[in-house]
């Protein structure tokens, strides 16, 4: 078991995410960042999909009642175990009662606790992924256990450190043209302007400024929408529709972001940079 | 007479069929017609009579699958499944939508259980469905600024819809009163008995009644026959 003995600012499971019942309505989820959540569990030897801790921009503190192999990636943070500080990128072994300190985001956002053979927390539709739709509380509490199954022995893979959720001076998201792009009255200045992330959560982030980006007066019916989707809102701002974005939305689609420029997008704190690059 | 129908892929991974004037019954032929012929496992959101379809490289079968729509017959004889949902109509939204209507609240209540109603497809939360066709005396556009807490098992209307709110949430639809049970669970398979294309009638019911239907309800095998319409 990892117990949360304080739970950081945004503490959900995460796995690659829900498929197969968007028919019903059910949000895709899974990692934001997937490619840093990709490689905790290649450290550590895992499936692809064994469940991994997403920490937000502000960690917590985790308690193992048993011995295992951890480790951390994407958004880099200060960790301690026991107090002792511990380095990025590497495997590292935990005792029972060992307790680790996650603080706050350096760079980036997302930052993976991944573990030897994954978390075994409760899997609904095939997935352990949280959405709070399906799951009684959106993110993890103080007090939870988080059940896993003990490990005294393991080789590491070494695996060469790809630092990933780090920051940039600016960020740029490839992105197709969406089925509504003809709505804008003047597209061409989608990519001459520098956008900034003005707030942000798991279903979505909204870019700035908005004023340039008159949409035409057509509106549309609801539409099916999917993580990478950039909607446009009747006020002119651009929506971008991350992991945990509903199955259908009633906004324009200007724009389709590839799975890599999510990942980018998944590392921008508040404030940050953003340029649209059209392929 | 063949579908008439467009394509179009939204990306590499997601293929939008639009089709013109279909009911969500023909849809739903479409969709298990599409399963059976691509695999069972093929994801396919129903939006306003479209279809998108959600699998890796899915916009590579783009034409694989306008071949087998122009070949596809849909059936007349298919008949809608028909249910029938317990409310009890106490919704917090009840006497404001009354004033905005200009209607009582029995009046409301009445018209709401006149209808037969269609599933038009799922969204926004797992197990919302959207049922038209609400009568006319009844549309009403969303609320402005939609409440912050909306009960689980809410009955609602918008446009020219009604629906049921899964869990608890926010939303600008109009609540009437509530039903006795979580339709979507997902230890059930599947999590839901309503599907696209299915026919629904409500009926009012008084506190006590309601609770002898969400008694009723914990004996999942009995679901089914529960909320079958016996008409």
């Amino acid at each position: 078991m990892l117990e949360i003995i304080r739970a950081g600012l945004f503490d959900t499971i995460q796995d690659l995410g829900r498929f197969g019942f968007r028919s019903l309505g059910v949000a895709v989820s899974g990692a934001m960042h997937q490619k840093a959540f990709a490689e905790a569990n290649a450290r550590l030897g895992n499936h692809p999909n064994d469940a991994a801790l997403e920490i937000g921009q502000i960690g917590g503190v985790y308690r193992f009642h048993t011995p295992t192999f951890f480790t951390l990636s994407g958004a880099p943070k200060e960790a301690r175990l026991n107090g002792l500080a511990l380095s990025s990128a590497q495997v590292h072994k935990a005792k029972a009662d060992d307790e680790l300190f996650i603080g706050r985001s350096i760079e980036g956002v997302y930052t993976y606790l991944a573990i030897k053979g994954g978390f075994q927390t409760d899997c609904i539709l095939n997935s352990r992924s949280m959405h709070p739709s399906l799951f009684e509380h959106p993110r993890l509490q103080k007090g939870q256990q988080l059940a896993y199954e003990s490990h005294g022995q393991f080789e590491a893979n070494s695996l060469p450190e790809t630092p990933s959720g780090g920051a940039e001076e600016e960020y740029v998201l490839e992105a197709q043209r969406g089925p509504e792009f003809h709505f804008l009255l003047h597209p061409n200045l989608l990519t001459q302007l520098k956008f900034k992330v003005a707030d942000f959560n798991r279903m979505g982030y909204r870019l700035l400024p908005s004023t340039h980006l008159k949409k035409s007066t057509k509106s549309i019916r609801s539409c099916a929408v999917f993580p990478g989707i950039v909607q446009l809102t009747p006020s002119g701002e651009c929506i971008v529709l991350h992991r945990d974005a509903q199955v259908s939305g009633g906004y324009p689609r200007i724009l389709v972001l590839s799975d890599e420029s999510l990942d980018r997008l998944a590392a921008c704190s508040r404030d940050q940079s953003v340029k649209l690059l059209l392929r | 007479m063949g579908l008439k129908f467009c394509t179009y892929p939204i990306g590499q991974d997601v293929l939008t069929l639009e089709f013109q004037g279909l009911t969500p019954l023909f849809l739903r032929q479409i969709m298990s017609g599409l399963r059976a012929h691509f695999g069972q496992h093929l994801d396919i959101l129903a939006v306003n009579g479209s279809l998108t379809l959600f699998e890796k490289d899915i916009s590579n079968s783009q034409t694989a699958i306008e071949v087998f729509l122009s070949g596809f017959h849909l059936s007349e004889t298919d008949k809608p499944h028909s249910w029938e949902l317990a409310v009890h109509y106490n919704g917090a939204d009840l006497d404001a939508l009354s004033l905005q209507l200009g209607l009582s609240t029995q009046q409301i209540i009445e018209l709401h259980q006149s209808q037969t109603y269609t599933i038009e497809g799922f969204g926004f939360l797992p197990g919302f469905f959207y049922a038209s066709s609400l009568p006319k005396s009844l549309h009403l556009a969303r609320k402005n600024t939609p409440a912050l807490r909306v009960p689980p098992r809410s009955v609602a209307i918008a446009g020219e819809q009604t629906g049921v709110y899964p869990v608890e949430t926010s939303g600008g639809w109009h609540v009437l009163g509530e039903i006795a049970f979580d339709l979507f669970d997902h230890r059930s398979q599947p999590p839901m008995l309503m599907n696209v294309g299915d026919e629904l009638r409500f009926k009012s019911v008084t506190k006590q009644e309601l609770h002898e239907w969400s008694q009723a309800w914990m004996q999942v095998s009995k679901r089914k026959q529960l909320l079958s319409c016996s008409r």
